[in-house]
């Protein structure tokens, strides 16, 4: 079974699942939005858009709105991917799973692409009138950039959720509760409402490790009009070494989980 | 009806603290949702307000926003868990009122509330400076809380029977339980909305008392004068409880009559 087969089942899944209820593909659409309007009304309340404005050399409304745009991106295909086993298991197929086949590294390639195309659109149609606003009509190319950087983003999330999944699984059986935590501390270490080059070298060192952490900061930079054609790169690299890396051992963990599952069997609910 | 209500407080108490030591990991995963979320709000504040003012401001609208959480995903969400597990007819047909529930359910709530509070102070005065909290109104302060906890029983009656009457989903709920506290001044003073949003979050029961907490614990001059917060904001929180216990017995009715919704899991 290949990544077209794999592909195509979760895509039709995933997209079966989004057209009939009507409510999800209006929480994607206002999201962004009601995060952007959530940190904007706290900020008003403990200082001021003006001073944000003029520390960062960026308007607040933009920041807010890539980083909430950005967060929704990076946890959906980790978030996925991360609840697979559980939801696997109520639905009970986890067994069929198991005993699949195919590449690990492709299945759950295949489970966060479908969940990353519809971010495509919304991207676009939530960042380039507020960008174009801003920053005139070459806004629409930088929107466009931003969106491919968040998709592959979200799409470098990949190895590192299923090292998360595979050890927290490994660990405990309600590993969704593992996960609970490692949710937003994912989110912190990814730098995306507090910039990474804000905090001290060590821990921005320390961040490295998850791909997407870079990419993050390349947005980060780009918005308020810092980006080297040096540093873009040096970040690009770190994030795509850090990905290739962690493909392998995301791999391994999984494939360690799902063979002590193997000897102990599947749990049905 | 007490052996009822008490079995409820056990069941929530033991599957939100002690089980599978629910207590700790609940801790630490609000502990960093907090940090993500009050982290940002550093880098908006003014270098002419003291540090301990502008964590004030910040603590209350964190109140607000935990307190709407937790009568959204805590209280009317049960409803919605005991439909989906197929408890709900059971508890109907037993006879005993479905406003049991929420009360079995509200002292963990309020606790977790409590909690997650005093978490709240402690990061942000590790992180940025402690909040300049001091009970400038006493009496503000507690009708401020009394309004709060009438208003988020009724919130949480509404937002449940209406999960009974169409099945609402979860993003529903998570919408309503951020856009509610933004829109209603929760986490602004109304003082600083634009005149007519003021006038439409002075319409709904929900910024009064928001606007008397701010007042009675960091001094912020309110939208109204204090009396008439008081003197409006109290009744009207009453009035919206009480509609909102017409419409869950209502919901329950219409359930007897027509038997309990198929909804999805989420």
């Amino acid at each position: 079974m290949g990544l077209r087969e794999i592909l195509w089942a979760e895509w039709v899944a995933f997209y079966k699942d989004l057209t009939r209820r009507k409510s999800l593909i209006v929480s994607f659409i206002v999201y962004p939005y009601i995060l952007t309007l959530l940190f904007i009304i706290m900020g008003l309340a403990v200082g001021g858009l003006t001073s944000f404005g003029q520390r960062f050399h960026v308007s607040a409304i933009t920041f807010f709105l890539t980083m909430s745009y950005l967060m929704l991106t990076l946890l959906i295909g980790a978030d996925m991917i991360m609840q697979r086993p559980s939801s696997d298991m109520w639905a009970g197929t986890l067994p069929y799973i198991l005993a699949s086949p195919a590449p690990r590294v492709l299945r759950y390639l295949a489970v966060a692409l479908p969940m990353l195309a519809p971010f495509i659109v919304q991207g676009i149609v939530c960042l380039t009138p507020v960008y174009v606003y801003y920053y005139g009509v070459e806004g629409s190319v930088l929107a466009l950039l931003v969106v491919f950087l968040s998709v592959l983003a979200g799409l470098f999330m990949v190895p590192i959720a299923m090292v998360i999944m595979g050890l927290a699984y490994m660990v405990s059986e309600e590993g969704w509760r593992i996960i609970n935590i490692a949710r937003p501390l994912l989110l912190i270490l990814l730098g995306v409402y507090y910039p990474r080059y804000l905090l001290p070298l060590v821990f921005r060192v320390a961040t490295m490790i998850i791909p997407s952490s870079s990419l993050v900061e390349i947005i980060q930079y780009m918005l308020i009009n810092n980006l080297t054609m040096s540093l873009a790169s040096v970040l690009l690299g770190i994030a795509t070494a850090s990905f290739i890396l962690l493909l392998p051992i995301g791999s391994k963990t999984v494939a360690r989980w799902e063979e002590g599952l193997r000897f102990k069997g599947v749990k049905e609910y | 009806m007490i052996r009822s209500l008490l079995a409820i407080l056990k069941a929530y108490l033991v599957t939100s603290l002690l089980r599978n030591k629910a207590i700790i990991i609940g801790v630490l995963q609000m502990t960093l949702w907090m940090i993500l979320f009050i982290s940002p709000m550093i880098l908006f504040s003014r270098p002419s307000i003291p540090r301990e003012f502008t964590a004030a401001y910040a603590f209350i609208a964190i109140l607000v926003f935990i307190s709407y959480n937790m009568a959204s995903w805590d209280w009317a969400w049960s409803l919605r868990q005991m439909m989906i597990r197929g408890i709900l007819e059971h508890y109907i047909i037993s006879g005993r009122p479905v406003i049991m529930v929420y009360v079995g359910l509200m002292p963990v709530g309020l606790l977790w509330v409590a909690l997650s509070l005093a978490m709240v102070y402690v990061i942000m005065a590790i992180l940025y400076a402690p909040p300049a909290i001091w009970v400038h109104d006493p009496l503000a302060l507690i009708v401020g809380f009394a309004c709060l906890l009438i208003v988020l029983c009724g919130y949480s009656l509404i937002l449940g029977s209406s999960m009974l009457l169409s099945g609402t989903s979860g993003p529903v709920v998570e919408i309503l339980s951020w856009v509610l506290p933004i829109a209603t001044g929760g986490f602004t003073p109304l003082i600083m909305y634009p005149e007519i949003l003021r006038i439409i979050a002075l319409t709904t029961p929900f910024s009064y008392p928001a606007e008397l907490i701010r007042y009675g614990l960091i001094g912020v001059i309110p939208a109204l004068p204090t009396n008439k917060l008081i003197m409006i904001g109290l009744p009207y929180s009453l009035c919206f409880l009480a509609v909102a216990l017409l419409l869950l017995r209502y919901s329950i009715h219409k359930i007897r009559r027509d038997g309990v919704k198929a909804i999805g899991i989420i």
